[in-house]
């Protein structure tokens, strides 16, 4: 089936990809204060059809932004997205709806992404209805083998979201996305809002879907564990840019770019002597007014210098297949 | 946690326990039964309304027969009299000799009447335009919207009836093929005054669900914006809508009786409680104190009766909210 897809086997394309929101709601606010907020800024990568991208950051760093962006639920500023080498931004109507059906997501919070007032069997419904895709004989048998598939038993189908535990939720989330049998899954977050002890089985289960249905995963999460579990290649980003791509294996063990260094630091060990970890000082500076050169600077540890807060530095490839934004390696690329 | 070390079982299909939570309605009315207040609300309104559905059946005599008074007596004869014909005036007649609790059961039944019918058209309408303005937050059509809903809201309700009243007459108004009533004459310009409280509650409501991840799950679903606003948002709606409908309703009720007292609504010789205390304005100091006592009673307490409906509707519609209202 890959082969099919554009030359390089990539299903998602992310090129240059902007996104700006104003810094005030209102079209009068905004007259008088013209700010904006740089949620994405200038990032590019490309998901290789059954693969898993993970997509890393803080609060802030953009990452729903581009969970969004791909999915088409907003538009971009600047840049594009291709889905099949082909430019999702000017799509609209009937091919939207039809990208609609290869493209889907999960979300974060399962009692905010499920109608509190429809039961689980009319939520995982509104997909099959909107396409046609199932006639009305074969409407009852196709929800229970969808939650069945979730593993959830068709008892459920006549549950409402607070009948459920927020593990049930997320499975009829994730069975309402696999309805219309996309090709690419956007998971955002989708295990932050679940107890730890459901994280592992819904982590497990989204990866048993994969295999099963051939499926290819942007999964955006803050939690580098989780992120380790399930992705093949992992984004690191950072105030609206990528600073490092690589590898699942490379990146945790051998991190290149100091921010994603101090994220690694982050995650607890539980052997206390296992080494001094960075710690990161500082905030994350506002989007609105980014720091300049690179946006990392005033909180990196290892600032070579001037060129760090005057040139913003491009990525580089290094010779086992990382590209990384940072000047410390201007050298080192192939 | 790391989850790469965790080892889990193959999930088997989950069923769900036994417990099985309230719906909605059983919810709602199990919060607005431990109430005392609001049932009462409930049970008069229940009241008003047999009392106009079944008014033919319960007024002893037609509203609008006369009576005379017997031999040295004159209208308005005070309650328990009887007239010359001797017919038993319960609370008493009116200056030209009708039977003051006839008239008021039928006053009872055009003043619910004029009230749900104005209350569904501000509905109706006002569910339209809050539920559009707020799916298309900040666009020209929000801000269209938005400035004339505040235009219709800084319209008296008098003066625009009284312009209305004046511009089409009292009596039914022919539109081309279509014959509007008196009575939907005025409901319309009750409901224009009205129906901006509804575009505002709904715009809110419809904003703050919009916030929710299911919209965005419908759009993901391939839900045009219609089907995500009706099919989707709409039943997320319906509770504080409910809520403002009752509150509504018992102003709904003043306005409707304040304009038949002005004789801007149903016109004479038509039962209604606005017209006959109107009418008792003349005898109020003449010793005639059923005359205006019995409309008004009426009136009073279809007006506490939707007051204290609606406020146990919202108390037992969203509890939170209520607890924080009763600090």
């Amino acid at each position: 089936m890959s082969s099919l897809n554009s030359n390089d086997g990539s299903l998602v394309e992310v090129i240059g990809l902007k996104k700006y929101f104003p810094a005030r709601g209102d079209w009068f606010a905004q007259m008088l204060d013209r700010r904006q907020i740089k949620a994405v800024d200038g990032i590019s990568f490309s998901v290789p059809t059954g693969t898993t991208l993970g997509l890393v950051g803080e609060s802030g760093s953009g990452k729903t932004t581009t969970g969004r962006l791909i999915a088409r639920l907003t538009k971009p500023t600047a840049g594009q997205v291709r889905y099949k080498s082909k430019d999702i931004a000017p799509v609209s109507g009937r091919q939207l709806k039809g990208l609609r059906r290869s493209v889907q997501m999960i979300f974060q919070d399962p009692s905010s992404s499920l109608n509190r007032r429809k039961t689980a069997g009319q939520i995982v419904k509104e997909p099959l209805r909107i396409h046609e895709l199932v006639s009305k004989q074969a409407m009852e048998s196709r929800l229970v083998e969808l939650m069945e598939m979730v593993g959830l038993s068709h008892h459920f189908l006549n549950r409402y979201p607070h009948e459920m535990s927020g593990g049930q939720r997320q499975r009829v989330g994730i069975a309402r996305a696999l309805a219309v049998e996309p090709e690419f899954v956007i998971c955002d977050e989708p295990v932050t809002a679940l107890d730890v002890s459901i994280q592992a089985q819904i982590l497990n289960l989204l990866m048993d879907l994969q295999d099963q249905l051939d499926l290819t995963y942007l999964f955006i999460a803050h939690d580098l564990s989780v992120v380790k579990h399930v992705s093949d290649r992992v984004a690191v980003m950072y105030l609206g840019k990528i600073v490092e791509i690589a590898d699942t294996d490379a990146l945790f063990s051998d991190p290149k770019h100091p921010y994603s260094r101090a994220l690694l630091g982050a995650i607890p060990r539980p052997d206390p002597r296992a080494g001094k970890r960075m710690v990161l000082h500082g905030e994350v500076p506002s989007p609105i007014n980014p720091p300049s050169g690179c946006r990392f600077h005033p909180r990196c540890p290892e600032q070579i210098g001037e060129i760090c807060w005057q040139k913003e530095p491009d990525g580089i490839t290094l010779p086992n297949g990382t590209s990384v934004a940072c000047h410390l390696y201007a050298d080192e690329g192939r | 946690m790391s989850t790469s070390d965790v080892v889990t079982p193959p999930i088997d299909v989950m069923t769900p326990g036994r417990k099985k939570h309230r719906g909605l309605l059983e919810e709602v009315w199990h919060n607005f039964k431990k109430n005392r207040l609001s049932l009462t609300g409930g049970v008069i309104v229940m009241l008003s309304i047999v009392v106009a559905v079944f008014a033919p059946i319960l007024a002893p005599y037609n509203p609008v027969e006369q009576f005379n008074a017997p031999p040295g007596q004159h209208n308005p004869l005070p309650p328990l009299s009887r007239s010359e014909e001797g017919t038993l005036f319960l609370l008493g007649s009116d200056k030209v000799g009708r039977d003051i609790l006839s008239r008021a059961i039928y006053g009872c039944r055009t003043l619910l009447q004029l009230a749900a019918s104005s209350i569904t058209i501000a509905f109706v309408l006002g569910i339209l335009m809050g539920g559009v303005a707020g799916y298309r937050k900040g666009s020209w059509v929000d801000e269209t919207i938005m400035r004339v809903v505040d235009i219709m809201l800084s319209f008296p309700t008098l003066v625009l009836a009284i312009a209305l009243v004046g511009a089409f007459g009292v009596g039914k108004t022919h539109i081309g093929p279509i014959t509007l009533s008196n009575m939907f004459k005025i409901a319309i310009v009750i409901a224009i005054t009205y129906s901006p409280a509804f575009a505002r509650v709904m715009r809110g409501v419809v904003l703050q669900e919009m916030a929710e991840d299911y919209v965005d799950a419908a759009k993901m679903s391939g839900g045009s914006g219609w089907q995500i606003l009706t099919g989707e948002i709409f039943v997320n709606t319906i509770p504080p809508l409910i809520v403002q409908g009752s509150l509504n309703m018992a102003t709904t009720v003043l306005t409707s009786a304040s304009l038949s007292f002005l004789g801007l609504g149903l016109q004479p010789p038509r039962p209604s409680l606005g017209i006959m205390l109107n009418e008792a304005r003349d005898y109020m100091f003449g010793g005639a104190w059923w005359y205006a006592l019995v409309p008004g009673v009426f009136i009073l307490l279809i007006i506490l009766g939707f007051n204290l409906l609606g406020d146990g509707l919202r108390d037992s519609l969203d509890p939170r909210q209520a607890r924080r209202t009763r600090l």
